[in-house]
């Protein structure tokens, strides 16, 4: 099943507690809420889209209606493949399948699966993988 | 049977066989010794991993007016080196933190800049004399202007290490990086089987001259490296270079989150396949190679083994513990190592590397020391425990914590063995629930103790982190011999 992560922001005047519910009636689309925090400010909805790319871009579509902020994982965190000496050291620390190591013992990253626990953000040696902020 | 001499014969004619040691595994498996040894000339090895005990020394030329940094203060972008040397001469160690960025940045990001040809801010105080007059002087550099800057690493191709877990219920940042609570991840170091050390370990062909590759650079053996320890298979080389030759993709400054600042530093052994004694050892297998696997959530020298393994088993990125199978990572890049194995061999097939005769051999008999100094013992600070027995009548008991003004008794069985312990506070439980024996008030679970020779910093530490008031001290068998406690610790600690 395809599926892509994305985080959305609410600022809290725009959020509706049922925003999600109506999205997935609305597309017809899973989405499975992984983190929701919120912020005097904002809330902040991390979570899974379960669809190939262009319903998955409706449903993006649908939340910026709503006044959300959609950015997709793969836009904000960043992994440097030049600065990484592919020590390994962030793979073990991953909580999901995220950061695998291949055959050819290269670090290979895949922000579809990230829970943005920042583990391998806050550890590695040589910055190579960095969060770029929502 | 084969002479390094005639192995420099066939680099030169071009007819030299050289394998990787990754390669060199299989052809020993398939073919055995013998034939491996008449086939295979020479094997490449490889590491690309954190060092610690690595550094430079630096020449900067005399000043006008000359300036003696030599018993002064030198700092390199901030980073303190060491000036105890002549005039103008400085050694700069990795692990160094600078003044302004602390972990951020460090001696082995200055030794990363140098290699890279980055511009380097110097500032220097000096011990002035009639000769050497300056006092202060600031500039830039870059390793162009330097007279010589020669890596020398103590301890390189270190062989041995163990593996780190962590039993407890809280993060902890080690050497390792962040060691996940209740067992959430294994790191490790070495690339195993391909590693040098362990494809000679009887340091037949590898002594004080060998010419090793050391980031890009043609490098030398020096002697036995610090920490070597042969006997445990945990040998090190003292090894220099030549750092204006070095190639920065194996030269990386490190940041260890909460520890501080290391060098990736990456190096290549030719071994001359001189016999087949020397094959059958390349031979070796990650699963041939142990590893112990300890928790580092104890802080003391010797931790608790939490499983012996190998490196077939890290290196496959999870490692059973238990009941669970615990996601393992090294520290070394094994990317990296096996790509300076096939650079060495191509130079050594393209004529551009010879192999050299040892002077002198490598001592197999030297073993590591532990650092000797005085501690302070659990034993030393301990006072004699209050006891009581878990069938005595709770008000008996208070009656003699009354009289000798004592919160925190231990109740041990008719052999002194421990049951538990009794605080006031379980004293005052009591009072509403209504109990009157020692046994139905007293904590049984969980009782956190210390050993007599255990070092006090230890035993505050468990005293500050389960916040209890008191550690019984016991023996191997459970004999409680006495009790430390906050105030007593803390009056003889300062």
């Amino acid at each position: 099943m395809m599926s892509k992560r994305v985080v959305v922001l609410f600022p809290v005047k725009e959020y509706e507690e049922s925003v999600i519910n109506e999205t997935v009636l609305k597309s017809g689309v899973v989405f499975n809420t992984i983190k929701k925090e919120v912020t005097p400010t904002h809330v902040r909805i991390m979570g899974e889209i379960k669809a190939g790319e262009e319903k998955a871009q409706e449903v993006m579509r649908i939340f910026k209606r709503r006044g959300g902020i959609v950015k997709e994982l793969g836009m904000i965190m960043k992994f440097d493949e030049a600065k990484c000496v592919a020590c390994g050291m962030c793979v073990s620390l991953c909580p999901t399948n995220a950061i695998v190591m291949n055959k050819d013992f290269s670090v290979k990253f895949d922000f579809d699966e990230c829970v943005l626990c920042m583990n391998c953000v806050n550890n590695c040696p040589l910055k190579a993988v960095v969060y770029l902020g929502d | 049977m084969k002479s390094i001499e005639e192995i420099n014969e066939k680099i030169k004619s071009g007819d030299v066989v050289v394998v990787t040691a990754l390669e060199m595994k299989d052809i020993v498996a398939e073919k055995g010794p013998e034939k491996a040894a008449k086939e295979v000339d020479v094997v490449t090895t490889g590491t690309f991993g954190m060092t610690t005990s690595s550094g430079a020394f630096l020449n900067f030329g005399h000043s006008d007016p000359q300036i003696k940094m030599g018993g002064g203060e030198v700092l390199l972008n901030d980073v303190p080196a060491y000036a105890g040397l002549g005039s103008v001469d400085v050694y700069i160690g990795v692990t160094q933190l600078s003044k302004v960025h602390r972990i951020e940045y460090g001696g082995a990001h200055v030794v990363e800049d140098l290699v890279n040809g980055k511009t380097i801010r110097l500032k220097a105080y000096g011990s002035p004399t009639y000769c050497h007059p300056t006092r202060e002087i600031e500039g830039e550099f870059t390793i162009n202007d330097l007279n010589q800057a020669v890596m020398v690493n103590p301890r390189m191709f270190y062989q041995r290490y163990s593996a780190g877990t962590n039993s407890s219920e809280k993060s902890i940042h080690t050497y390792l990086g962040e060691l996940l609570p209740n067992f959430g991840n294994v790191v490790y170091f070495s690339t195993g089987a391909i590693s040098p050390l362990y494809n000679d370990p009887n340091y037949e062909t590898i002594g004080v001259g060998t010419r090793v590759f050391l980031a890009g650079a043609v490098g030398y053996v020096m002697g036995e490296g610090t920490q070597h320890n042969p006997k445990a298979m945990s040998g090190s080389l003292m090894v220099k270079a030549d750092m204006k030759r070095m190639k920065p993709q194996y030269v990386k400054g490190a940041s260890i989150r909460d520890y501080g600042v290391a060098l990736f530093l990456g190096a290549g052994l030719p071994i001359p396949v001189l016999n087949s004694n020397i094959a059958k050892s390349c031979g070796i297998r990650d699963e041939e190679i142990k590893v112990n696997i300890y928790d580092y959530h104890i802080p003391t020298r010797v931790k608790p083994l939490v499983k012996k393994t190998d490196y077939k088993e890290l290196k496959s990125g999870k490692v059973v513990i238990g009941d669970r199978a615990v996601k393992s990572s090294s520290l070394s890049s094994m990317k990296i190592a096996v790509e300076i194995c096939r650079k060495l061999k191509e130079m050594i097939e393209k004529g551009e590397f010879f192999l050299t005769k040892p002077v002198e051999r490598i001592t197999t008999e030297s073993v590591m020391k532990p650092m000797k100094l005085s501690y302070v013992k659990a034993s030393d600070i301990m006072v004699p425990a209050v006891t009581c027995k878990p069938d005595d009548e709770l008000k008996d008991v208070e009656k003699v914590m009354l009289e000798k003004r004592e919160d925190y008794v231990v109740v041990v069985d008719g052999r002194g063995h421990l049951q538990g312990v009794l605080t006031s506070w379980d004293v005052a439980k009591s009072l509403v629930t209504g109990k009157n024996k020692v046994k139905d008030v007293m904590t049984a679970t969980n009782i956190r103790t210390s050993r007599k020779d255990e070092p006090i910093e230890v035993s505050m530490r468990k005293l500050e982190q389960y916040g209890v008031r008191g550690l019984p001290v016991v023996d191997d068998d459970g004999k409680v011999l006495g009790v430390i406690k906050m105030q007593s610790a803390k009056h003889k600690v300062k």
